[in-house]
């Protein structure tokens, strides 16, 4: 009998139910050990600092009146307002780049005021100007060059055919006479005298009779540029050709 | 599951992967012999329910001590005894192991018409809970009457006892049984 019941009991297997596979699994999710949680916090932290920084670097960079160089100095601003006022001052500016040199600029801190002060000549002219953007009364605060120049641009800011101030800033000359009764003399009449000076067994003197910004103009080609410097740019041109032929 | 058997070539591969703790392991393990540990349970245990939760709970301990496996003989046979083992803690701690003829009278009623596994699994489970913990450590187990006494912190003679008090009522059952039967 004990055999038979061996037999046929060792061999036995009962399905367990669903109720014990379902225990077996909660037993074991409390065997298993705990996974260690991931700290994800300073990968966040570190991203989220990133980006901040990121933002507040583009934030700065478009902060107007902030940036310390001329470079961010927005330029369309200043051709679109020079080209509306004065389509000749152009000619005069690069005149006078040209023919003065960079030396003899820098020792005229004094001379380089703020813009109303240099353009009290020019009075009636700039009347009607539009009041200056706060930008330009930092333009002082700017290196001496770049200041120079951008006052430069305002006292050529007149109507060069009906007065004619020479810009004699360069120089320590004094500004010939050309006034007649405190009103300035017309064109014809500057150049009426200096052919007399020259009738006289003078050389001619473009400066002393006001005439330079307006021969500058005549003398300027189509390309906006003298003589001499179409001659350079040639040049230039044939150089760069030899080289890469 | 069956995906997962695969990986284990032999019974002490998944002895090792048992014992490195990994679960895919213990998944295979309740898979392959849940059945027939539940089965051993229930020699031992006469709730169903009761004899599902020892066998969990002898899993949990297989797993627990499957380092003191000493891979010398079969893992099966090893956590087998660990099963056996659970069901006498759970008898003792329902203080079960009691002997005594209670409960008999009813068994006769549950026989079945044909004496398969399942009608002598019941047969066992009308025992009182002393003479068939006795009767399954020496006649199934194949425990010795002194390992028997040692195990259940009885004498010698007392599992000897148990045992002829066993057979004599599973004959009677049985006897019971072909009388019924004939008829």
């Amino acid at each position: 009998m004990d055999e038979h019941f061996s037999k046929k009991l060792r061999d036995l297997e009962i399905t367990p139910s669903e109720r014990a596979n379902a225990l077996f699994r909660s037993r074991m999710e409390q065997l298993s050990p705990p996974k260690k949680e991931k700290k994800t916090t300073p990968y966040w932290a570190t991203a989220a600092a990133i980006i901040i920084a990121l933002g507040f670097l583009f934030f700065l960079r478009f902060l107007p009146g902030e940036s310390s160089t001329a470079v961010n100095f927005p330029a369309e601003e200043t051709t679109t307002e020079t080209s509306r006022e004065t389509p000749v001052e152009l000619p005069a500016v690069l005149s006078d780049k040209t023919e003065t040199p960079l030396a003899e600029v820098t020792p005229l801190p004094p001379v380089i005021q703020p813009a109303q002060e240099v353009n009290t000549p020019s009075v009636t002219v700039t009347e009607d100007r539009a009041p200056e953007k706060p930008l330009r009364a930092d333009l002082p605060k700017l290196s001496p060059e770049i200041s120079y120049r951008y006052q430069h641009v305002g006292l050529t800011d007149f109507s060069l055919l009906d007065v004619h101030m020479a810009l004699e800033l360069e120089t320590d000359r004094p500004a010939p006479d050309l006034t007649v009764a405190g009103k300035p003399l017309p064109l014809l009449a500057r150049v009426v005298r200096e052919v007399k000076y020259v009738a006289n067994g003078e050389k001619p003197d473009l400066d002393r009779a006001g005439l330079k910004p307006a021969a500058n103009a005549i003398a300027y080609n189509q390309s906006g540029l003298l003589a001499n410097e179409s001659r350079q740019v040639k040049e230039r041109i044939d150089q760069f050709r030899e080289i890469f032929r | 599951m069956a995906r997962i058997l695969p990986l284990f070539k032999t019974e002490h591969d998944l002895a090792r992967a048992i014992i490195r703790g990994e679960g895919n392991a213990q998944r295979a393990f309740y898979e392959k012999y849940s059945g027939k540990f539940l089965a051993i349970c229930c020699r031992y245990i006469k709730d169903r329910m009761a004899a599902e939760d020892v066998m969990v709970e002898s899993m949990m301990r297989i797993f627990e001590k499957s380092s003191q496996f000493d891979f010398q003989g079969s893992f099966e046979g090893w956590s087998k005894r660990l099963v056996v083992n659970q069901a006498l803690g759970y008898l003792r701690s329902h203080k079960m192991m009691e002997t005594g003829t209670e409960g008999m009278l009813e068994a006769a009623g549950g026989v079945e018409s044909h004496l398969e596994a399942e009608d002598l699994l019941r047969l066992v489970q009308q025992l009182p809970a002393g003479y068939r913990t006795v009767f399954n450590l020496y006649a199934i187990e194949g425990y010795s009457h002194a390992e028997i006494a040692e195990l259940l912190g009885i004498s010698e003679g007392t599992s000897k006892s148990q045992l002829s008090r066993a057979r004599a009522t599973l004959q009677e059952q049985l006897n019971k049984f072909q009388l019924t039967s004939n008829f």
